[in-house]
């Protein structure tokens, strides 16, 4: 058996860390001092989006431990309630992975129809748990945006992250 | 060969159910980390500014080409209003020296009156300006991350301002970085007045752009375009710290417009007032005496110059 080489091993190494690595870019980029309003919101949905993406498409490269360091740096950063955050991106994964087959067999409008479901109801779970821990009812309206940010993004997001897959990832 | 088949398969089974039972640890450890984190918890709260003391340099710098780019894009557009500001700087001016002159005549009346009333001066607050290297602002929370944290002299309690008015308060301190929760959040409670009316009221956020006005008196006189000030209660800020106006009065719900612009915060000045030694400490007396209600002699007390 032909052991590969240290390059080879590097280069191995490296796509297989690029989904977990590119959900935590993404979260980095989206906290950088932009001077916009509220890009916590815009981090929180990237981090969503691809979570649920890489585990449907590539769930080998997105194991719950990926998901498990992404959640947790996630709610230490977002300074939100510590754990909201890994438990819904846990819940999602958990969807997605147990979803995998039959989303990856429908076409793409079909696959954001399902998105936008799972988004909802992680937007709904955040909110009931962020206002179970703050003892008060959060402004609905506020997840509402996150919900409408996280569907109206998908599209491209999913659209750049396939192209990341078709060039630099193997086949699953 | 049917052996092997189900070797295989049982091994295959094996580590589906493993997989699942790790699955539900980890959903029971986020749990256990949301009622762990609840209260005010010291071990979050220390892991979590270890968490940002490494990141906040990070994010510094990498969002510095950013600040460049934006700078100069900004200058170029300075350039091309050149001649528009300075006409209305000059104007500007003019206002502003009628200004400094009633400043200084209220700073000597000021000065003749609090001799005449052998007025204690407060201590001089000290501050840091820190800049603002992330908006961690959600749709359920609403904090920055500045870099500066108790190397810097930062402490948790000091008032968040900027030019403006109040921003928030400092929540979590690391060696490098701070947290600040701004004034919108939900968890944010400011004891306010009202600066026309004198009402008092508890500013609360609600994790929007604008806050309401709490714990109002039925009789209150609070109107649409009220400037709203601190009112120095509960001894977290001092007294006449403006933080904004009353943007709309509707049904008992009374809604203030920050004067800071959230969105445009880059530095931000974090103030020590050290409230809680004003009367103990910095003063150099002994103000219990003073504020003994058998005392004669000091002005504090009720029966002076009798």
């Amino acid at each position: 058996m032909i052991r590969p080489s240290l390059g080879q091993q590097a280069d191995i190494a490296w796509r297989a860390a690029l989904p977990v690595g590119l959900t935590i870019l993404l979260l980095f980029t989206a906290l950088l001092s932009w001077h916009l309003p509220r890009l916590g919101t815009v981090a929180s949905a990237l981090v969503l989006i691809s979570v649920f993406f890489w585990t449907v498409h590539q769930p080998g490269l997105m194991t719950m431990w990926g998901v498990l360091s992404i959640g947790l740096l996630h709610d230490f950063l977002m300074l939100a309630p510590i754990g909201v955050g890994l438990l819904v991106l846990l819940v999602v994964h958990g969807v997605a992975l147990w979803q995998r087959k039959p989303l990856n067999g429908m076409p793409f409008l079909l696959i954001w129809a399902v998105f936008g479901l799972v988004a909802a109801c992680a937007t709904i779970l955040t909110w009931l748990l962020v206002s179970f821990l703050q003892e008060t009812l959060v402004n609905p309206v506020q997840a509402f945006n996150l919900f409408l940010l996280e569907f109206v993004c998908y599209p491209p997001l999913a659209y750049v992250f396939a192209w990341i897959e078709r060039r630099l990832l193997p086949t699953d | 060969m049917n052996k092997r088949m189900g070797s295989i398969g049982a091994a295959a089974a094996t580590r589906s159910w493993t997989h699942r039972f790790t699955f539900v640890l980890l959903v029971a450890f986020a749990f256990g980390l949301m009622l762990i984190g609840k209260p005010d918890s010291i071990i979050v709260s220390r892991l979590r500014m270890a968490v940002m003391d490494v990141t906040a340099p990070l994010i510094n710098a990498v969002s510095r080409p950013i600040d460049a780019a934006r700078e100069t894009a900004s200058d170029v557009q300075d350039y091309f209003a050149l001649k528009a500001e300075n006409e209305a700087l000059k104007r500007q001016n003019d206002t502003l020296m009628e200004w400094q002159r009633v400043a200084r005549e209220l700073q000597a009346e000021n000065a003749s009156l609090r001799e005449l009333l052998n007025f204690q001066m407060g201590p001089k607050v000290s501050f840091v300006t820190a800049s603002v290297v992330a908006d961690a602002s959600s749709s359920f929370v609403r904090s920055l991350i500045v870099l500066g944290g108790t190397k810097a002299g930062v402490a948790k309690g000091q008032a968040a301002m900027t030019g403006a008015g109040l921003a928030g308060r400092v929540l979590e301190v690391g060696e490098r970085s701070a947290r600040i929760l701004l004034i919108t959040d939900i968890n944010a409670r400011v004891p306010v007045v009202a600066e026309r009316s004198r009402d008092q009221a508890v500013l609360a956020g609600r994790n929007s752009d604008m806050p309401e006005l709490l714990y109002l008196s039925r009789d209150n006189d609070v109107k649409v375009g009220d400037r709203i000030v601190t009112s120095g209660q509960g001894g977290v800020f001092p007294a006449g710290l403006p933080v904004g106006e009353v943007a709309s009065v509707t049904g008992g719900h009374i809604q203030v417009q920050p004067f800071v612009d959230f969105s445009r915060l880059e530095n931000i000045r974090l103030i020590d007032y050290s409230l809680p030694g004003i009367l103990m400490q910095d003063l150099g007396v002994d103000t219990t005496k003073a504020l003994s209600p058998n005392n004669q002699t000091g002005l504090l007390s009720p029966g002076a110059g009798e």
